[in-house]
């Protein structure tokens, strides 16, 4: 299917496909309750939209979605799309020499396509990723990546990808990893997001303190069909002295951070599950 | 090497916040991750953070970093092959 995909993108304008998928996406919605209940849940409960806004929102969010995955089939195969930024002099300024330095990623918007549109200017760019993609897609984030001294670090078991990711910014490298999803340690911050608590992962946070570099928050959100807003924020622990309260602050900053750019983009939120952990009781 | 032991003892239960436990109840062989210890990846950052600080050790290959880590007796002697400080 995959494969399919990069191959029809070759011949075929995204639109088409963009097309072909808001048919599907009703089915979508009635057969994955927990989706549609988290996207509707995001639009009822953090933006206080109504039932009726709430529902096309939902509708909205999956065909966004839907989209994101395609741009980056369509990348695959060739296709360009075109990227502004915000406050890429921040990156570059990093990225020029000096240590290494973190990127935190979230599940919101396109992430994968920073990798295309910034240059590193020559420095090696580790991308944590989750160790079930698939073999098509590793192969050709392989492929694209190969030339922009990006390389994949997948997550494990054995916590390699622990002392991977602390060699390469021993090493002076760039690290990328979400700052939104816990996984593996179970480890977390609890900042305000979006106007209530939420519990954020505290791996990206600890490793930027202990190996005390810099650290960018980094969202890229689709503006249009073929257009793409590439947003970099710096975040730090300010005067914060002990770790916890640098991991702590560090936190805060990326999540308030991201509640401003989701303030812009409502419906490129891509965490279906029950973020703020409100229906579990 | 047996204080080397006891004093990378005092600094794990430091470094981990391991509140109210002593370097006598951790045993020497014990594995640090999964059973034993039951340290996470959070904590194993935590520990090579400390090969570095306390001992001027950095970690160049990653893949060698899970077998360094296996128990305080296997810790403690690639300390005292590769310290610095």
């Amino acid at each position: 299917m995959q494969r399919t995909l990069v191959v029809l993108f070759r011949f075929m304008p995204v639109e088409v496909l963009y097309a072909f998928m808001g048919m599907v996406i009703p089915f979508y919605m009635i057969f994955n309750r927990q989706g549609y209940l988290s996207s509707y849940h995001w639009f009822r409960r953090r933006f206080g939209f109504g039932p009726i806004k709430s529902f096309f929102g939902v509708y909205r969010n999956h065909f966004v979605f839907g989209q994101v995955i395609l741009d980056r089939f369509a990348t695959y195969a060739g296709k360009k799309f075109r990227f502004e930024f915000d406050g890429k002099e921040k990156f570059d300024a990093l990225a020029a020499g000096g240590p290494g330095f973190m990127m935190v990623s979230s599940h919101v918007g396109n992430y994968e396509l920073a990798g295309y549109s910034l240059s590193t200017e020559g420095r090696k760019f580790n991308a944590l990723v989750f160790a079930g993609e698939t073999e098509t897609v590793m192969k050709n984030r392989n492929i694209m990546f190969g030339s922009n001294c990006i390389s994949m670090i997948p997550m494990s078991e054995d916590m390699s990808h622990i002392f991977a990711l602390s060699c390469a910014l021993s090493n002076g490298e760039i690290v990328s990893m979400p700052g939104d999803r816990i996984f593996g340690s179970q480890k977390s911050v609890r900042c305000s997001f979006m106007g209530k608590d939420a519990d954020f992962p505290m791996g990206p946070f600890a490793l930027a303190v202990q190996k005390n570099v810099s650290a960018l928050a980094a969202f890229v959100m689709k503006t249009g069909s073929r257009s793409y807003r590439v947003v970099l924020r710096e975040i730090g622990w300010g005067d914060a002295a002990g770790k916890a309260e640098k991991i702590q602050r560090m936190a805060e900053a990326y999540a308030a951070e991201m509640g401003t750019v989701m303030g812009a983009f409502p419906y490129q939120w891509f965490n279906y599950y029950d973020f703020w952990k409100e229906d579990e009781n | 090497m047996e204080e080397l032991i006891n004093n990378l003892k005092i600094q794990i239960i430091e470094a981990l916040n391991l509140e109210g436990m002593t370097p006598d109840e951790i045993e020497n062989d014990a594995p640090l991750f999964g059973e034993g210890l039951g340290l996470d990846s959070i904590d194993a950052l935590e520990l090579i953070v400390l090969l570095e600080k306390q001992y001027g050790i950095k970690l160049a290959n990653p893949a060698e970093g899970k077998a360094i880590f296996k128990s305080v007796n296997v810790m403690a002697a690639y300390i005292a092959e590769n310290r610095k400080k």
